[in-house]
């Protein structure tokens, strides 16, 4: 297990109102570090929901304003904001009234951390 | 029916402060009423955000404890796209990247919220 | 096939018309001199390259919306990739991280004793809330004439 980055990820879950799971996986949804609150819709981060991610983003990097950056979905009662570092996901998983911007800046902070994943891990 | 010219000029009105244009599709990606200013790439726009949408809310009954799907927005690099379902039809509200997204959000709820009623009237009952 | 011209600037990175050789007097904005570079030095491998340069970008401008289910892994090869990425971060013991709450690593006595936002600013901020809430809730679509129109029965 690697305790710094998930050491990080928890850290940084509790740091906007409402936010439940902290994902990163591969674009076929194989995990790579999540944390978690107690209860989150397990769903999302099951490979088929991340595969349609992979597929999702590339299309919408065609609608001609440039490549996608992240797609949000909102539920009624949960939001998923995923961001693209493809092959890597980056997944939030929010309650519907959290605040979408202070997730949007959590991911800033989250740069630094996904670059050295990024460096260290190699997808097949 | 629909009045193609009435249903234009209620869609026309998302289209200030940064508002590219508003689409109304189908849920196969055919255009059905437009406005804003062509570039010749709706059709295009209207295709990927059926699909994507359909994508995803296939993937809720399965994945999201049975939440349905409210809305998606595609966040690019120079703008963005917002999908919402209204009756049978999908609304689809293409925005530069200064429109705040919770801007973005209330115009897209209330003109879903204003059409709701008559695409209600006209869908084809399943 | 022209690839050694570069007549004009491309800023999506190269293509078909890119100079395959890079060329260390080249810079930004200066197209290669074309003389320099024979067409016949193309080895077999810039040709592959370039043709599949052309096929990469070919395949970035069509667009399938056809539904295509992601494709599942299999249970054993999904527990397998699950053990390679636990190997492989186990190299990644430490990681730094911007702090998100600016001055946290202060002792407290020195955070608590700051000044506090002057009630002038809470109330400019508070009143501009209330001004956005209202604008937001205000919003509505300007009714013009009716949208659906009824066939009128024979």
């Amino acid at each position: 297990m690697d305790e710094g980055l998930q050491a990080v990820l928890k850290k940084h879950l509790h740091l906007v109102d409402g936010l439940r799971c902290i994902s990163v996986s591969d674009r076929d949804g194989v995990q790579i570090v999540e944390v978690h609150t107690d209860h989150f819709p397990t769903g999302v981060i099951k490979p088929i929901f991340m595969g349609t991610f992979a597929i999702a983003s590339e299309q919408a990097s065609k609608l001609g304003v440039g490549k996608n950056t992240s797609i949000i979905s909102y539920y009624s009662g949960y939001q998923v904001i995923q961001f693209n570092y493809l092959p890597f996901v980056l997944t939030f998983i929010a309650d519907s009234k959290s605040n979408t911007g202070m997730l949007y800046s959590l991911e800033e902070d989250l740069r630094d951390p996904i670059g050295h994943l990024q460096a260290a891990v190699s997808v097949p | 029916m629909l009045k193609p010219k009435a249903l234009t000029r209620v869609l026309e009105q998302a289209n200030t402060g940064g508002i590219h244009c508003t689409l109304l599709l189908n849920q196969e990606g055919s255009l059905m009423a437009f406005a804003g200013k062509s570039e010749k790439k709706e059709h295009v726009t209207a295709a990927i955000a059926a699909n994507i949408w359909m994508s995803y809310d296939k993937n809720s009954n399965a994945t999201m404890e049975d939440k349905p799907l409210e809305l998606i927005v595609l966040q690019c690099e120079d703008g963005c796209v917002a999908i919402k379902k209204v009756a049978n039809l999908l609304l689809c509200i293409y925005a530069q990247k200064s429109v705040g997204l919770g801007l973005l959000k209330v115009k897209m709820e209330t003109l879903a919220g204003y059409l709701k009623e008559p695409l209600s009237q006209i869908a084809a009952p399943t | 096939m022209g690839c050694c011209f570069s007549t004009e600037e491309d800023d999506q990175g190269s293509h078909e018309r890119s100079p395959l050789l890079p060329d260390s007097r080249t810079s930004a904005g200066h197209p290669a001199p074309t003389s320099s570079l024979p067409t016949n030095h193309l080895s077999k491998t810039d040709e592959e390259s370039a043709l599949n340069q052309i096929l990469q970008r070919t395949a970035n401008d069509v667009i399938d919306v056809t539904y295509v289910e992601p494709h599942s892994l299999e249970r054993s090869e999904l527990m397998g990739r699950t053990r390679e990425y636990q190997a492989q971060i186990a190299s990644l013991r430490r990681v730094k991280s911007s702090s998100a709450m600016p001055n946290s690593d202060q002792p407290p006595p020195i955070a608590l004793s700051r000044e506090l936002t002057s009630s002038a600013d809470l109330k400019f901020l508070l009143d501009r809330s209330e001004a956005t809430d209202a604008a937001v809730a205000s919003m509505e679509v300007k009714h013009g004439e009716a949208l659906v129109v009824q066939f009128a029965a024979p």
